[in-house]
């Protein structure tokens, strides 16, 4: 090679290296560069930290409980950790609780973390009724009895109060000097991470905070880009814009794009069960479901192994119960499904004296005809679509004829409740800390304004699970938990079709340690992240 | 003195226009499907039980009846002041127009992209009628007018950022990275300007003053581009505007894959979680920006075209 050659190569690649600086300033960092280490993650909505204040619900669930902390924390499984308060003391009656606060805490602007800090917050949200969901929120009284300890007198005893205060919000704390003329100025708490940089609708960094009191993280920056659409996600990853993608309220990697990042060496899938579940509500003023053999003969009826494995290509697990493998209080025994079984479908229909008698391939009987509506909306779920229609043909394979009814979600909400213009309806469960408690509520009990309730009303499973939820001796809890599963296992009140999973990919030639989370609030063990 | 009372009538249509406008905003964003408050809260991750949905119609000011809260709306959004965000909780005209230069800057840059190839295959297709060239561009220009831009945005932006890497994926409505989602929009209205360019350019080659150039000497090319092009514009100018007018409005998809913050992905957003003040702010931003578009239309035409006072 001449030294011609030499000097047009040499210009050519430090051209090239030119141009790639210049194209990608934030993949400087890299593997050991002796420089920050930074990792990328695309998020689906912006942060929202102009209003993320504790006691709010603006941003991103998942920020709160990475800036803010609360008395407790959820480990996961049910399990309470100790957080920002070290031990606990409850009276017997379950309504006094006395908190033993952590000493030595600041908050990220170096202010200290302490009882009076404590009641700043507490006062900001107790007794309000915009957060009348929370039972933590209806308080008798509440003082500093020291520094380091504060003593909170509940109205009524609700053994999920300690879950409560795990919430991501309202229940996390604030530096009081974040407030001023009773306004909201910066999101600082006293969690591992603070805000550093933060442009709208765009992108935000997060940083260590140097006061954190627990493990501190180890890189040294995340920035979070807002990307709304989820191919366009995938497509920042495969470009290296971004290094994670996934998590259920961090961004969702679409169905078919998982496929192809499975099979991509440059990406790892990390996969991890969720605490929902997607299951076929039945309209209880449909005379034919008060019939519980036709609701049992529905759940034979659908292949739940298939949608699984073949309809979503194992994106998804096996539906069993309502609930999901992991949500408190269930068990293989009290939270059990149907299996896929038509001739025991069609058996339990004829039993019932359901017959098709003018072979239309639809049963009768007394000239009702087995034909129902299906609800559902695909704007939160699109693979609902495929779900319906393969539903619709299971259904028509034992002589029930399935009608779709796709709304929008608002239009679909409203047709859940207020409506009830539907047979039957595809729903979810509630996730996250809300299982089982908030969900058997929300799905069992009277919706606010009707004496009906959202799934099933039934006075007997009412007052089984307002036991459950008033027990506060763990084992008796349990004994009222599998008698509430039980039941609603028992008499088929759902037909659990699909447990969704949470997933994620992560570009593994950059990121090292990726751990899921314990669940939605707390999708990635941001502190164990590292750089290879 | 003609013109001027023909341009003052025209204002004055527009405020009973407007009127019908504010009543649409408010009402029909209030009637669509889904409780504002239910909606509010379970967009906060809340269940709604009795106690929350009524703290949270007091916080938001749903109690009042609709046409209580209708002539307040009204008071204020005539000062352009349409309420505070429920979502944002800042000012709606701040939130939007916030977002309308990045939507602006698009809706520019695609308009002119959109001319900027379609003028001269036009010109090249109506010079060459019935070549295989005419065929290729009025087969390019159907397939161009029906792409769906999401589909044609997605390509774009894996072949373009993905596969070849010279464009980021994350734009950030940054005015270097304009070219792709721009292209993605000019492609559809660039397609139709084609065709109607085309049969315009056509049809002018009847007229006496494209046969005069003829005579003079000119060749059929020159003179379509000199004389016919001018004469074949001017009927496209109202299909721009109000083209133009429709960019404005946002573009949902292509904001949305390009990462590009305009009002239209903004407008959808809010209407998934019906923010009313943002719903009813948008619509009566862009019903202005319509009328005036259309209002500048008329008056433009009128000095273009002598002949339209007379009428």
């Amino acid at each position: 090679m001449s030294k011609k050659t030499h000097a047009v190569i040499a210009m050519a690649l430090s051209a090239v290296m030119l141009l790639s600086a210049c194209g990608s300033p934030s993949s400087a960092g890299g593997a050991g560069s002796g420089k920050e280490k930074e990792i990328n993650v695309a998020i689906y909505k912006d942060g929202g930290f102009d209003a993320l204040d504790a006691a709010s619900y603006n941003g991103p669930h998942f920020l709160y409980k990475m800036i803010y902390e609360g008395f407790t924390e959820d480990g996961g499984g049910g399990s309470i950790l100790p957080s920002l308060a070290t031990n606990w003391d409850i009276s017997e009656d379950g309504k006094t609780y006395i908190f033993h606060l952590r000493e030595g805490v600041k908050f990220s602007d170096g202010t200290d973390f302490n009882a009076d800090a404590t009641l700043f917050n507490l006062k900001r949200w107790v007794n309000d009724d915009r957060h009348a969901a929370l039972s933590s929120t209806y308080v008798d009284s509440m003082e500093a009895t020291d520094a380091h300890t504060v003593k909170i007198v509940y109205k009524d005893a609700s053994y999920p109060i300690l879950l409560e205060l795990s919430y991501p919000r309202p229940v996390r704390f604030l530096s009081p000097a974040s407030i001023k003329d009773e306004k909201f100025t910066q999101p600082v708490g006293t969690g591992p991470w603070m805000l550093e940089s933060y442009k709208k609708d765009s992108e935000f960094t997060l940083v260590p905070n140097p006061y954190y009191w627990g493990e501190k993280p180890k890189i040294d920056r995340i920035r979070f880009k807002v990307i709304t659409d989820a191919q366009a996600r995938v497509m920042a990853l495969q470009s290296g814009e971004v290094d994670i993608i996934g998590g259920d309220l961090v961004g969702k990697i679409p169905m078919e794009s998982l496929n192809e990042l499975k099979s991509n060496s440059d990406f790892q899938v990390f996969t991890k069960g969720t605490l929902c579940s997607h299951f076929i509500a039945f309209n209880e003023k449909t005379a034919a479901f008060q019939d519980k053999n036709v609701r049992l003969a529905m759940n034979y009826a659908v292949d739940k192994r298939g949608i699984a494995a073949d309809l979503f290509d194992n994106n998804g697990l096996e539906a069993g119960g309502m609930y999901q493998k992991g949500v408190p209080y269930t068990t293989e025994k009290n939270n059990y499904g149907y299996p896929y079984d038509v001739d025991r479908a069609k058996q339990l229909l004829e039993e019932s004296g359901y017959i098709d008698s003018d072979g239309d391939g639809i049963r009768e009987k007394g000239g009702q005809k087995l034909e129902f509506k299906l609800l559902l909306s695909t704007d939160e779920f699109p693979e609902w679509k495929p779900l319906s229609e393969f539903l619709q043909s299971e259904f028509t394979a034992v002589g029930i004829k399935i009608n779709l009814s796709t709304l929008d979600k608002n239009g679909y909400d409203e047709a859940a409740t207020d409506g009830r213009g539907y047979d039957i309806a595809l729903m979810r469960t509630a996730s996250d800390s809300w299982v089982p408690h908030s969900s058997l509520r929300e799905l069992f009990f009277d919706l606010a304004g009707h004496d009906y309730a959202k799934v099933w009303t039934d006075d007997n499973l009412k007052s089984m699970i307002t036991k459950a939820l008033l027990t506060m001796d763990e084992n008796a809890r349990q004994a009222q938990y599998d008698k509430v599963f039980s039941y609603i296992s028992e008499e088929a009140l759902t037909i659990p079709v699909y447990y969704p999973i949470s997933s994620f990919a992560v570009n593994t030639k950059k990121v090292a340690n990726f751990e899921i989370g314990v669940n939605n609030y707390a999708p990635v063990e941001w502190s164990k992240l590292d750089i290879k | 003195m003609k013109r001027f009372k023909l341009i003052v009538k025209r204002v004055v249509q527009i405020v009973p226009i407007l009127l019908i406008v504010t009543l649409l905003a408010f009402f029909l964003s209030n009637v669509s499907s889904g409780d504002v408050a239910t909606v509010t809260l379970q967009s906060r991750g809340v269940q709604p039980t009795e106690q929350n949905l009524a703290a949270v119609r007091e916080e938001l000011g749903l109690n009042a009846p609709l046409p209580v809260q209708y002539i307040n709306w009204l008071k204020k959004a005539v000062q352009f002041d349409f309420g505070i965000s429920f979502q944002t909780h800042k000012p709606v005209s701040e939130e939007i127009f916030a977002r309308f230069p990045a939507t602006l800057k698009l809706a520019l840059a695609a308009t002119l992209m959109s001319l900027v190839f379609s003028i001269p295959l036009a010109l090249l297709s109506a010079r060459y009628k019935d070549s295989t060239a005419d065929h290729t561009i009025r087969i390019l220009s159907s397939v161009g007018a029906t792409i769906p831009d999401f589909w044609l945005g997605l390509m774009l932006l894996y072949l373009f950022g993905v596969v070849l890497k010279i464009v980021p994926v994350i734009s950030g409505s940054k005015l270097s990275n304009i070219f792709l989602p721009a292209f993605t929009l000019s492609v559809a209205y660039g397609a139709t300007y084609v065709r109607v360019l085309r049969s315009n350019l056509i049809e002018v080659r009847r007229f006496d003053y494209m046969k005069a150039a003829r005579a003079r000497g000119l060749g059929e090319g020159k003179a379509l581009a000199k004389h016919g092009l001018k004469n074949a514009l001017l009927p496209m100018v109202t299909l721009i505007g109000i083209n133009f007018g429709k960019l404005l409005s946002g573009q949902i998809a292509t904001e949305t894959i390009f990462s590009w913050n305009g009002i239209g992905k903004f407008a959808v957003d809010s209407m998934k979680v019906k923010d009313l003040p943002v719903i009813q702010g948008y619509i009566m931003i862009v019903s202005i920006t319509y009328i005036a578009i259309n209002l500048i239309l008329d008056i433009l035409y009128m000095y273009i075209d002598p002949r339209i006072q007379s009428d």
